[in-house]
């Protein structure tokens, strides 16, 4: 017992003799936390050990592929179509007030619309109700539309060009890389009207896509937003199939994620771009001295204007980032593959535990920002009545504001690190269940999920690292 | 490029992030390690 007892009485010395964490640059900061932030790392790896020894223990079989879905009803074909036309409608109404209202990012509904209320909103609705943005994209709507219209008209389309199976899911990753590019980088994305063209950019692509290759399959494969939000809507209870609804267990939903090429680049641009946000904020990159004024320097010296090597510093940043969360999930593939003997191969390792990154995802969307939602969401309320900001009040809510005491800072922090648990032990769960169908030995199953666990920490650490950098 | 080496109070803390993944994956490779030898004298007395 004294084996175990002095190396802890002596960390938690340590720990205590540590000054605390300079944030002499800090705004905004929590307060009375009852324990440094650095020691949440520690607890949430505790917290993920422990799971993994209790899932060795406890969970000797592959349960989750047995698990049956209850069907509970059908959706009529009017709400289908109503949320379709809706759909169209909001996007209408979003490219208007860019192109046509004030230029004040605050004041116009479409920025607030595009990065607060579909990108960090439809994945909250998404894992509750199941994919509601297949039911209400506008592209999709549309090209559905000329569909049914063509076939009442002239029998139909003519056949769409085959897509492509080794393209897969790769444009649906570029889109979202893109997107996040917008979101982080690029220096207009305040504008309103270029968020605008942006917008009506993208829809064309899109119509174009679904004219060549067919409306289901390019949405199902292309479309970024699409594609996201349908991954998270696999962590929903409710699993939509046409127009038929099922409830199902927790995580069951994930092992539907499609395995097609690009499916792993979907994920790992979504949970790197979200760190990246994370990453920016913090002084290692922001700070007098920091990483994106060292490469701004360098891309200056190299004869680019201020503002490019600014984007540019920022566009490195993006793809370090993301290529840091592909290593770390290669890693732990390639740990597998060597516990396994060599078989299955990585690629097939990839494409098989692919899924266990959904949670992760979602995690690091709840983490960073599930705050930006609640606060900055309410700016919808005022700016429905006054979506151009030009002073009109159709619905009588332009006068409303944002309370920004609804929770406290201590309180957002608590939710961050909950978040991120609760998604590594997501994805640890369904790492092992897939491991046990992997692998016919439950001793190999569990040795290969060492590494799992062990970029399940990291990814816990660094989560939590960016988190806590973004407030200092 | 420099490493900002002062105002260590500034970011000592990331290391504190680092931690738990080194002394997890220590632990790791010990307990694979322990595996690894106690199957292959398994095997050998087999």
């Amino acid at each position: 017992m004294n084996r175990i007892r002095t190396p802890a009485l002596l960390a938690a010395l340590l720990a205590l003799a540590l000054p605390a964490q300079a944030s002499a640059h800090g705004i905004g900061q929590r307060a009375d936390l009852p324990i440094p932030l650095w020691l949440f790392a520690w607890a949430a790896a505790f917290v993920l050990v422990a799971s993994f020894v209790a899932l060795t223990v406890l969970w000797p079989k592959p349960v989750l592929a047995n698990l049956r879905e209850r069907t509970l009803g059908r959706a009529p074909l009017a709400l289908e179509a109503l949320a379709g036309a809706l759909g169209v409608f909001g996007f209408a109404v979003i490219v208007y007030a860019g192109l046509a209202g004030s230029q004040t990012a605050t004041a116009n509904l479409a920025p607030t619309a595009i990065f607060v209320l579909i990108w960090v909103g439809v994945p909250f609705l998404s894992v509750v109700f199941g994919d509601v943005f297949a039911v209400v994209s506008p592209w999709r709507a549309l090209g559905r539309g000329v569909g049914w219209a063509a076939s009442r008209v002239s029998g139909g389309l003519p056949a769409p060009i085959p897509y492509p199976d080794w393209l897969g899911r790769w444009p649906a990753a570029l889109v979202i890389l893109c997107f996040a590019w917008i979101e982080l980088v690029w220096s207009g994305r305040e504008s309103p009207s270029s968020l605008a063209i942006a917008a009506l950019l993208y829809a064309a692509l899109m119509l174009l896509g679904m004219s060549c290759f067919g409306t289901e399959k390019w949405c199902r494969n292309a479309d970024g937003f699409g594609v996201a939000f349908s991954l998270f809507a696999l962590l929903a209870p409710l699993d939509w199939n046409g127009r038929r609804c099922s409830l199902r267990a927790p995580l069951v939903g994930a092992l539907k994620m499609p395995n097609v090429a690009g499916s792993v680049a979907v994920v790992c641009v979504l949970i790197g771009s979200t760190s990246f946000d994370g990453f920016s904020q913090g002084t290692v990159w922001t700070g007098a001295s920091g990483l994106a004024q060292q490469l701004s320097d360098l891309f200056s010296s190299l004869g680019i204007g201020a503002g490019g090597a600014v984007e540019l510093a920022y566009t490195v940043g993006l793809l370090l980032i993301i290529a840091l969360i592909s290593g770390l999930y290669r890693l732990a593939l390639v740990g597998m593959n060597r516990t396994g003997a060599g078989k299955p191969s990585v690629d097939e390792l990839a494409r098989g535990f692919a899924h266990t990154l959904i949670p992760i995802a979602f995690a690091y969307v709840v983490a960073h920002y599930f705050s930006l939602l609640l606060f900055q969401g309410q700016a919808v309320v005022f700016l429905i009545s006054d979506p151009l900001g030009d002073g009109s009040n159709i619905f009588g809510t332009s006068t409303a504001a944002i309370d920004y005491s609804l929770l406290s800072a201590n309180a957002i922090w608590y939710a961050q690190v909950a978040a991120l648990v609760i998604g590594h032990v997501a994805a640890l769960v369904l790492a092992h269940d897939r491991a046990l169908v992997t692998w016919s030995s439950p001793r190999v199953a569990v040795r290969s999920q060492y590494w799992m666990l062990l970029v399940m920490v990291a990814f816990t650490c660094l989560g939590l690292w960016f988190l806590s950098a973004a407030a200092s | 490029m420099t490493l900002p080496l002062a105002h260590l109070g500034h970011w000592y803390h990331a290391l504190l992030y680092l931690a738990p993944i080194l002394l997890i994956g220590a632990g790791l490779w010990w307990s694979s390690r322990r595996e690894a030898k106690r199957a292959q004298r398994e095997r050998a007395d087999d």
